[in-house]
């Protein structure tokens, strides 16, 4: 088997922070806000007027961990419609990755 | 109140999530500061056909973030992992950033940019000096940008006079295109993605949209959570894929069969009055492919294939057949949305008339939330390749070679003699690479090739027998990273990415989108405009294409207005998408767009929607037609309804290799992974290919999850690990394409025959058998080709 590319170990050390929202029915709000304090990795930022989006950043060390905390809180929380992510940071990343040119 | 960097950052991101959903969000003081960048800049995601609108941020000169955008009727804001994190492979060490010559001792040597384009441009020459215009085939893609793919059609077609020019879009919605030319008259969809939210009963048929297209399926799914009881999804596909898990209805058809299903789906419709009378009298003609019929002959047509009947051909429920028929008729506007499952078939264009078929005599078609949409599987198919004509047999506006008048018009806007362009179509993309050969081989009369941001020595079906030929013909690659076929050129090009040189996507709904240059490329790698115009100046050429100068802008923008001026007069006309109004554009511009002022068109066909319903200049529409199909070649404004006999897959299982194959794509990887392996956490997430086996296929073959197997067709074979799965029926095996490696480059399994109206080949099926070789094995391997030197894995 080939050596680990050492962008893979880079990434494993880094994290990641999302801007996302997560869909709720508008009556289950309140519910879906409780239960996302049970999870640390998520902070809660605002909800939309009629309370069926909530905005929230995720934390995660890497994009299998953030796919992994998703999949669990839409199984843990069945009120979730739906997650859906509109900025991840990962700037620091990049910066790294130059940092390892070939040239 | 003092906030950590962290803070700021969690703030801002949340920041454009809010903005996203017009969520009021207030940012403490000490928080106002955007993320570190210098400036965000408006452009397009470089993956698939959606056309998601996203910013680049960029910071001392490099790009070190991308975000949706909000103000985007694609996508809203959202993007899907491919979105965010496959922009980062252009930091990788693996970029190729010289021109490169292969020496006589077989090995890639750094030439200078002079040098290079000397060789290429001298060899053409000679090429065409001695074996005529037709020996130099251009071979592009749907991801290489407007302007591009433009520019080297009109160099090969107005310039050397040769339509040997062709694209990887022959790979994958070529049967589209023929489905919606032969039932409409002209090509492309006449709906809008906003349909989606319009829809009661969304039909997706050979379409793993959750995968494929993520962002749309998050709309599909969205609609269906938000009103669950009033939204109905139907799925035809063969496995039970995400896409599939929200159906209310699914149609496991075994691959190939579908057209049964399609044609029992219509005989549903005709049986229980789910029809439209309006549209089955005025708009539609009924056609055996042949002759023209009635009504009543396509009805006594379609009595073979009663559900039953169907339901022993292709394995599908014949109650789920009545009841997606009862949906898509009953409980409308319905839409259908598809892609590869389709299209990559013998007969993926009768595929399409049926799907067409459906849509018409049912009357869902040119009203809200009603339409037959083929998504397109590569971010600018439609916009680059298909709508610039860049294939053997088209000419810009996706108008016929073969069209006098469409000729002579180009002729005249690229101010050629009249006569310049060769009526007769080039070779298609199989015959092409059939033909490519050595300058002593005269059985094949192309010598070289140029191919751009493609790889076809991975992506052609039954790929090795095609590798000879590459080898053998002059081969130039432009790319931005070392892939299977640059190990078979002889000159190797460094492209600039797409936010280092800029230019227009065209995306599955009719809308162009610009991306302005961002960053710098690195080393000495160049736009392929900058390449395409270079060559032409040094053959000769330079007063058909004078854009050769550095600034992408300035170049990219020229181009634009140019082929702008070659539409014109086209139903496909997007003479009012000047550049400047897509710079100032959130959304970007649907065609077809007459005029500066125009705001586009959301919906074609349609009078007080489509602005060609009143341009007697391009087409004549009689003045009381509300809707009129005014591609029709008939110029009765009326769409085909054909007839199509049932007929399967091209190789179906038999005793020897009983297993139906499909091949497809994965959420986190891109076509052949040259891109998407080299983002490590997408790389990590589906590190090699593998094969998906039904459980009791797996428990009759001996195999447990993560044996080793050999997978064999009738042309070559793979060693990959099992993945035992209920996600695919009893007797259906499933590859995922993006997997270099040798041993897992399922394109050695793959069959090259092709439809005979598209000539798209037949990747979705094709016979194999199964072997267990062996305990489970470590191939977690991220292959990846790093060295252009490296030896092929075979003796070519």
């Amino acid at each position: 088997m080939r050596a680990p590319d050492p962008f893979c170990l880079l990434w494993a050390l880094t994290l990641i922070i999302t801007g996302s929202a997560i869909f709720v029915n508008p009556g289950d709000s309140q519910t879906v806000l409780e239960r996302l304090r049970e999870f640390p990795e998520i902070t809660f930022q605002v909800c939309s007027e009629n309370g069926s989006e909530l905005i929230v950043n995720f934390e995660a060390q890497n994009q299998d961990e953030l796919d992994e905390l998703c999949r669990h809180l839409r199984m843990a929380v069945p009120e979730i419609i739906d997650i859906g992510h509109v900025y991840i940071n990962f700037e620091d990343e990049v910066e790294q990755m130059r940092g390892l040119s070939r040239d | 109140m003092n906030i950590s960097r962290r803070e700021m950052i969690k703030l801002s991101a949340a920041g454009f999530a809010a903005a996203a959903l017009n969520i009021p969000f207030a940012k403490p003081v000490s928080a106002q500061e955007d993320i570190e960048v210098d400036k965000w800049i408006k452009g397009t995601c470089r993956f698939c056909g959606t056309g998601c609108g996203i910013f680049a941020g960029v910071r001392n000169g490099q790009l070190v973030g991308l975000r949706g955008n909000p103000k985007a009727v694609t996508n809203f804001g959202f993007l899907c992992v491919k979105g965010f994190k496959g922009y980062t492979s252009m930091y990788h060490p693996d970029r190729l950033k010289y021109p490169m010559v292969r020496g006589d001792d077989g090995k890639f040597k750094r030439v200078s940019w002079d040098e290079a384009l000397d060789k290429v441009s001298n060899k053409f020459k000679e090429l065409h000096q001695k074996f005529g215009k037709d020996s130099v085939a251009y071979y592009g893609s749907g991801q290489c940008m407007t302007e591009e793919s433009y520019t080297f059609n009109k160099l090969w077609k107005g310039g050397f006079k040769s339509n040997m020019v062709e694209g990887n879009p022959r790979l994958c919605m070529a049967s589209a295109v023929g489905g919606y030319i032969t039932t409409f008259g002209t090509d492309e969809p006449a709906g809008s993605y906003a349909d989606i939210e319009k829809a009661r009963t969304l039909f997706l048929v050979g379409s793993n949209t959750a995968e494929c297209h993520p962002i749309l399926f998050r709309r599909v799914a969205r609609q269906k959570m938000k009103d669950p009881d009033n939204i109905k999804i139907i799925v035809c596909e063969p496995r039970l894929t995400p896409t599939a898990r929200i159906a209310d209805v699914w149609l496991p058809a075994d691959p190939g069969t579908d057209l049964a299903v399609f044609h029992c789906m219509a005989r549903e419709l005709i049986k229980n009055g789910w029809t439209d009378k309006f549209f089955i009298d005025n708009l539609c003609r009924f056609h055996t492919g042949s002759q023209v019929v009635d009504f009543k002959a396509y009805s006594d047509f379609l009595e073979q294939f009663t559900p039953e009947a169907v339901e022993k051909i292709t394995r599908c429920p014949a109650a789920n057949i009545r009841e997606a028929a009862r949906l898509f008729g009953a409980h409308s506007p319905s839409m259908s949305l598809w892609t590869m499952g389709l299209n990559q078939r013998t007969r993926g264009v009768w595929a399409n008339n049926l799907i067409h078929n459906l849509h018409l005599i049912s009357g869902n078609i040119c009203k809200e939330g009603a339409d037959s949409f083929s998504i397109t599987g590569q971010p600018n198919a439609c916009g680059g390749v298909r709508e610039t004509g860049s294939l053997c047999q088209l000419l810009p506006g996706t108008r016929a070679i073969t069209d006098p008048a469409a000729r002579a018009d180009c002729e005249k806007s690229w101010k050629i003699p009249a006569g310049s362009i060769d009526p007769k179509p080039g070779f298609h993309t199989m015959e092409m690479f059939a033909k490519l050969g050595s300058e002593d081989d005269q059985s094949k009369p192309l010598k070289a090739m140029l191919v751009s941001t493609t790889n076809p020595a991975q992506s052609l079906p039954n790929a090795p027998k095609f590798f000879k030929g590459m080898k053998d013909g002059f081969l130039v690659v432009l790319d931005i990273f070392p892939t299977r076929t640059t190990q078979l050129a002889d000159v190797i090009l460094p492209a600039a990415f797409i936010y280092e040189k800029g230019g227009v996507y065209g995306c599955s709904e009719r809308r162009s989108q610009v991306t302005p240059k961002c960053v710098e490329p690195p080393g000495e790698a160049k736009p392929d405009l900058w390449i395409a115009a270079q060559l032409a100046k040094r053959m000769g050429l330079e007063r058909l294409i004078p854009w050769n100068m550095d600034d992408p802008n300035v170049a990219y923008g020229m181009a634009w207005d140019d082929y702008r001026e070659c539409v014109r007069l086209t139903e496909h006309t997007l003479y009012g998408i000047t550049r400047q109004r897509l710079l100032d554009m959130d959304e970007g511009l649907q065609w077809p767009c007459p005029n500066e002022k125009s705001p586009g068109t959301a919906r074609r066909y349609v009078r007080g929607h489509d602005p060609i319903m009143n341009m007697p200049e391009i087409v004549k529409v009689p003045p009381t037609a509300m809707i009129y199909f005014y591609g029709d070649k008939q110029h009765e404004g009326k769409a085909n309804v054909f007839l199509r006999p049932y007929k399967g897959a091209e190789e179906p299982p038999d005793k020897d290799f009983p297993f139906f194959l499909t091949t497809g794509r994965t959420i986190e990887q891109w076509h052949t992974g040259t891109m998407t392996m080299r983002v490590p956490e997408i790389a990590r997430s589906k590190p090699n290919a593998y094969v998906e086996i039904n459980p009791k296929d797996a428990e009759a073959y001996g195999i447990n999850n993560g044996d080793m197997v050999k997978i064999v067709s009738r042309r070559g074979f793979n060693i990959m690990p099992a993945h035992v799965v209920k996600n695919s029926l009893p007797g259906i095996l499933f590859v995922p394409w993006f997997d270099q490696d040798w041993d897992r480059m399922i394109n050695r399994v793959t069959i090259d025959a092709f439809d005979d109206g598209s000539k798209q080949p037949e990747f979705k099926i094709c016979a194999v058998k199964l072997e267990r070789v062996g305990d489970p094995k470590d191939v977690a391997d991220m292959t990846i080709i790093s060295d252009v030197n490296a030896t092929f894995p075979v003796s070519v």
